[in-house]
């Protein structure tokens, strides 16, 4: 019998040995402790801990053999520091952002912030000096002012609840006076209310605009900034001016014949006109109304013509800026850093994907009673609604408040949490600190509770410093206000969560970027993906540098990879030990019957398992795929073990055949041994015992192989809100365009390493057995 | 009729062949349309709302028929190459006008990569032996590139080559000129064929399997005593060990195919290669059944070919298994 090595040394070796796995396994212990004070990773997270240390212990045994019987133990040693190395020293790679000249014109789809560049061979200061020191710091809080007034307008939109709780109730009543007052069916009234919405939106984005404007030019003026207004944001003009009403509607119907009539058309994009093909749809049988009197009066907005930059568009308005004035340098500067994030605000805007998507989530999230996050395409709701005459009656007494609580993203213990909270300050500030955690621990309502926890205990911290009464924001420019590196440094030590949590205010520090870090949608992270600003990236591997945080350091959005990839192990490992189980386990009886029995039972086995073999496996997969609603990644890994059996049951058969004929065999036959006994221990067991771990082993390779490539193509199995290896380099690669490369090392690390030490310890293990018989 | 006569013989060695993969196919079809068929959803439901509209046309389709009829009307239309209409990626286009051309150029890309790995592995094999110095440095070196999944070779390559080559931050593959069309619509031009198929031929343990299979066969050959005999007499080795190396080569190739068409799906999603493993990477995603029924069945029936042609060879060179 082929045995772990363990077994056939000296008892003093055993002793030593035995030493080193429990202290690896406390090491590891330790490790999980003060993950939790370093990365998170708490005691909520015992399962994932054990998963890992069990996994630790595995990859340890594996090393151990590798190094005892592989011919160049030396070398490995040597490839392992050197990577080792290398992953450990991929926080200290200095920042540098892609040489933009390298870069084709059709690939620079952002520039890097003026103010962000590091200048040459000197470390970015944290809390940014250079904003606080410069000349026009005046200006930036006004600007900080005036986008402070964009927060509403993200407000309005769904999935983003930063409106104060007064103005939205106020905005939200007009709303529903409006799609009332057009006495529309009701199964069609949550989609004018978003169109409404996203119309409000651009009308508060334009005020924004112009006010901001003002501000610039009072700054220039040399007079004094008027005063913001205080209280409830007036509501947006178009929503007082009574000729307005739902001016959208014509151009529903036909926005080119509104182009005809020279009419400024604006913000027409492809949300409405997402919007408008459902509604034209509905409307098929109704007289739109007509006629170019109720036309929108808005200005032609930015993003129609994008080779002007918002500063000439906003200087060049005469009704309400004095004509021809050059800005100064500086704020044109600033102008532009605001210009990039507005533009890219209206960019994220003219994304059907979220909106349609939250649309046709409605029926659902009403039938489950619970907002699922993840939709097929956006096809079903209607016919769902027709199909189902009680979902369609209960789906038209929603109020919009229901519609935009439904189309909320959030999970709803987290919503009701956050309802508690009676400060609108106090509970933006722990919504803030919440958005920080790591989201993916929101789906399960024990960790929710967990979460929760800790983000209270964060907000209390964070409440020491700023006094109870200073949202991240002001608590940050306090900080800049006393300058010192030493109240940072106060704060990282009050914050248990980890650093991870102080980047993030670092970020929301710096003024040009707090429209930002609420605008995206924290908890889908393909989401945050997409619409991250460069800006926030810089900031936050500035942070990384300065902290050095973690152990392999964070990702571009300062996320921790270490987390990301002992989290990442969850991906494979049960998928993977699902399919050794099923592929050893049918494949070793399918093959020792066929090998023992031999004639007709051999012929028959043989043919199941020629038939199972002539798939090509990934083709199969992906055929079963297409069956179940949301293919998992156990049932990926069940099926690629049935795949497997051919393989498994071929390699048994051929050991067993070639025993039949041995004498011990013939003697436990003489000896009267049962079938089972002589088939399965005397022959399976103890003979192809090499053979089976080398299968076993190559099979769960092929699993994280099949793992890491499926969620790097975003292929089935492969949910988006679990990190994975296969993530972590999809990700690594998005973070190429932020001039980030290093963060490929880690997850390749990860793949590289466990891929050839489990094929190796297969190799070792049928080596050594060969040795013994031999 | 004259049993011993060998020609006759190898005519029915054959043909039972032929049927036993036959049967193989239909019954792995059988397998596959099953399992389609428990698939949710109606396509023709989803399209059209009246159910007396459905009805009718479920009916005019042969959708009202029991299983079994449909199987076989499905298979007959399958071997003529008749594979019906896509109903999601490109709504009404002919399925086969859809697969055929790319699923040529898969395949071609899986032939040439296999070709390209076996004689990899066979030089290696012959010239590289791991007691030698360059064989003890060269081979660990394959084979621990060979044990890293292809997908993160491909992902070496493309980075590599766009971040040193081409100086150019991107995610696919990108060539400046396209250079040579082996096949109609080949874009990108032959580089990213070319590395898709080393890829292809290296990764996912292929070369490593390969590699190993025809040590052990050279070990096996180099044992036998006629080798040593013809080695003795001065005569060539290769001459006369070809034929019985050849049959476990082409074995080795045929059941590597199995691998390396599961194989290409991802490789050509990296590498955005017009592929059919790409199409049925689409098509699975947005669960276009007939696009994945074409697909598999073709994959099945390349597969179950080679496996066919193995055994002629076999039948045809080695004398043992024809008595």
């Amino acid at each position: 019998m082929a045995r772990l090595p363990f077994f056939e040394t000296t008892w003093k070796r055993k002793a030593r040995l035995t030493g080193i796995v429990l202290g690896v396994f406390l090491a590891a212990r330790l490790l999980a402790l003060l993950s939790e004070r370093l990365i998170g990773l708490g005691w909520g997270d015992l399962p994932v801990s054990l998963l890992a240390i069990v996994y630790l212990a595995f990859l340890y045994v594996e090393i151990w053999i590798i190094l005892e019987r592989h011919t160049r133990p030396f070398l490995s040693v040597v490839a392992a520091a050197l990577l080792a190395a290398l992953c450990l020293a991929s926080p200290l790679i200095p920042f540098d952002p892609v040489a933009t000249g390298s870069v084709p014109d059709r690939l620079r789809f952002w520039e890097p912030s003026p103010g962000l560049e590091r200048p040459a061979g000197q470390k970015i200061t944290l809390l940014s000096r250079s904003f606080l020191q410069e000349p026009l710091v005046e200006a930036e809080e006004a600007l900080t002012r005036a986008e402070g007034e964009l927060f509403p307008v993200v407000g309005l939109l769904p999935g983003s609840a930063f409106l104060p709780p007064a103005e939205r109730t106020a905005l939200e009543g007009q709303l529903l006076a409006l799609v009332q007052q057009r006495d529309l069916p009701p199964t069609r009234s949550h989609l004018w209310a978003q169109v409404v919405l996203v119309q409000l939106a651009r009308a508060r984005l334009e005020q924004t605009l112009v006010t901001i404007q003002r501000r610039v030019d009072c700054l220039q003026a040399g007079a004094a900034a008027p005063a913001a207004p205080a209280g409830v944001i007036a509501p947006a003009p178009c929503l007082a001016d009574p000729a307005w009403s739902l001016p959208l509607a014509p151009s529903l119907v036909d926005p080119e014949a509104l182009q005809e009539q020279g009419a400024t058309v604006t913000f027409i994009d492809r949300t409405v006109t997402g919007l408008q093909a459902r509604l034209a749809a509905a409307t098929a049988a109704e007289q739109p109304a007509s006629g170019a009197e109720g036309l929108p009066r808005f200005r032609v907005g930015p993003q129609d013509d994008p080779a002007r930059p918002f500063a000439s568009l906003l200087a060049g308005d005469a009704g309400t800026n004095p004509p021809d004035r050059a800005l100064p340098p500086d704020l044109s500067a600033r102008l532009e850093r605001h210009e990039s994030a507005l533009r890219r605000y209206l960019r994220s805007m003219e994304d059907t994907r979220t909106l349609e998507a939250q649309i046709a989530l409605i029926p659902t999230a009403l039938a489950n009673g619970l907002a699922a996050r993840r939709l097929p395409e956006g096809e079903v709701a209607e016919w769902q609604l027709q199909e189902q005459p009680e979902l369609a009656r209960r789906f038209e007494e929603l109020s919009v408040q229901d519609l935009q609580r439904m189309l909320d993203p959030r999970p709803r213990e987290v919503l009701r949490h956050t309802e508690q909270i009676a400060d609108p300050q106090q509970q933006e500030l722990f919504l803030h600190f919440l958005a920080q955690t790591n989201h993916w621990h929101l789906r399960d309502p024990a960790r929710v509770k967990a979460r929760l926890q800790q983000a209270e205990d964060e907000f209390r911290a964070a409440e020491v410093i700023g006094g109870g009464q200073y949202p991240p924001v002001q608590l940050c420019q306090m900080l800049q206000d006393q300058g010192s590196d030493a109240a940072v440094l106060q704060l990282a030590s009050l914050d248990r969560g980890g650093n991870r949590h102080l980047r993030l205010l670092l970020v929301h520090a710096t003024p040009c970027l707090t429209v930002w870090d609420h605008d995206v949608p924290i908890y889908d992270q393909s989401d945050v993906l997409g619409s991250t600003v460069d800006d926030a990236a810089a900031l936050s591997v500035a942070a990384t540098e300065f902290f050095a945080p973690s152990l392999l350091g964070t990702d571009y959005l300062g996320k921790d990879l270490l987390m990301q990839l002992v989290k990442g192990t969850e991906g494979f490992f049960l998928p993977g030990l699902l399919a050794v189980a099923i592929g050893l386990g049918l494949g070793v009886i399918l093959g020792a019957f066929a090998g023992y029995m031999g004639g007709r039972v051999d012929k028959a086995i043989t043919f199941f398992t020629t038939l199972i073999g002539s798939f090509p496996r990934l083709v199969f997969i992906l055929l079963v795929c297409t069956i179940p609603e949301t293919p998992s990644m156990l049932l990926i890994g069940g099926i690629t073990g049935a795949l497997f059996i051919p393989q498994v049951a071929e390699a048994v058969r051929r050991r067993v055949l070639a025993l039949k004929a041995e004498d011990f065999i013939v003697a436990s036959r003489a000896h009267g041994l049962s079938l089972p006994r002589i088939l399965f221990y005397h022959m399976v067991w103890l003979q192809c015992f090499p053979e089976i771990v080398r299968q076993a082993l190559y099979l769960f390779v092929y699993v994280i192989f099949l793992e890491t490539a499926l969620s790097y193509l975003e292929g089935p199995g492969a949910p988006p809100e679990i990190p994975s290896w296969g993530r972590m380099l999809a990700n690594a690669t998005a973070a190429m365009f932020h001039g980030q490369y290093w963060h490929a090392l880690v997850p390749t690390a990860a793949i590289v390493f466990t891929t050839i030490g489990v094929a190796a310890l297969g190799d070792v293990i049928v080596g050594q057995a060969k040795e013994e018989r031999l | 009729m004259n049993l011993a006569n060998p020609h006759l013989k190898l005519a029915l060695g054959v043909g039972r062949r032929l049927v036993y993969y036959l049967i193989l196919l239909i019954l792995a079809n059988f397998l596959m349309y099953f399992l389609v068929d428990l698939a949710p959803g109606d396509p023709l439901a989803s399209a059209f709302v009246d159910p007396a509209e459905v009805e009718r046309l479920g009916a005019q389709l042969g959708l009202d028929k029991p299983f079994l009829e449909r199987f076989f009307i499905w298979l007959g239309n399958a071997l003529t190459f008749e594979f019906g209409f896509s109903y999601k990626l490109q709504l009404g286009v002919s399925v086969a006008d859809m697969v055929l051309v790319r699923f040529g150029r898969t395949v071609l890309l899986v032939l040439v990569s296999l070709t390209i790995s076996l004689a990899a592995a066979l030089v290696t094999s012959a010239l590289l032996k791991p007691e030698g110095k360059l064989g003890a440095g060269l081979r660990p070196v394959m084979l621990v590139l060979s044990a890293l999944p292809a997908f993160l070779l491909g992902y070496w390559v493309i980075q590599g080559v766009n971040r040193v080559v081409l100086n150019l931050v991107q995610t696919g593959f990108f060539t400046e000129s396209p250079m040579w069309y082996p096949l109609p619509r080949l874009e990108g031009g032959i580089v990213p064929y070319l590395f898709a198929g080393i890829v292809l031929g290296l990764g996912d343990a292929t070369f490593g399997d390969l590699l190993r299979g025809v040590d052990q066969d050279l070990a096996v050959l180099s044992g036998r005593r006629y080798i040593h005999s013809a080695r003795a007499r001065g005569a060539s080795r290769v001459k006369h060990g070809l034929a019985e190396i050849s049959i476990s080569l082409v074995g080795l190739f045929a059941s590597r195919t199995t691998f390396l068409l599961g194989g290409v799906v991802i490789i050509e999603k990296i590498f955005n290669l017009e592929g059919a493993g790409e199409l049925l990477w689409d098509a699975a995603l947005g669960r276009d059944y007939s696009v994945v029924v074409c697909i598999s069945f073709l994959s099945t029936l390349v597969v179950i070919a080679m496996a066919f042609l193995a055994d002629i060879y076999q039948f045809l060179v080695d004398p043992r298994v024809r008595q």
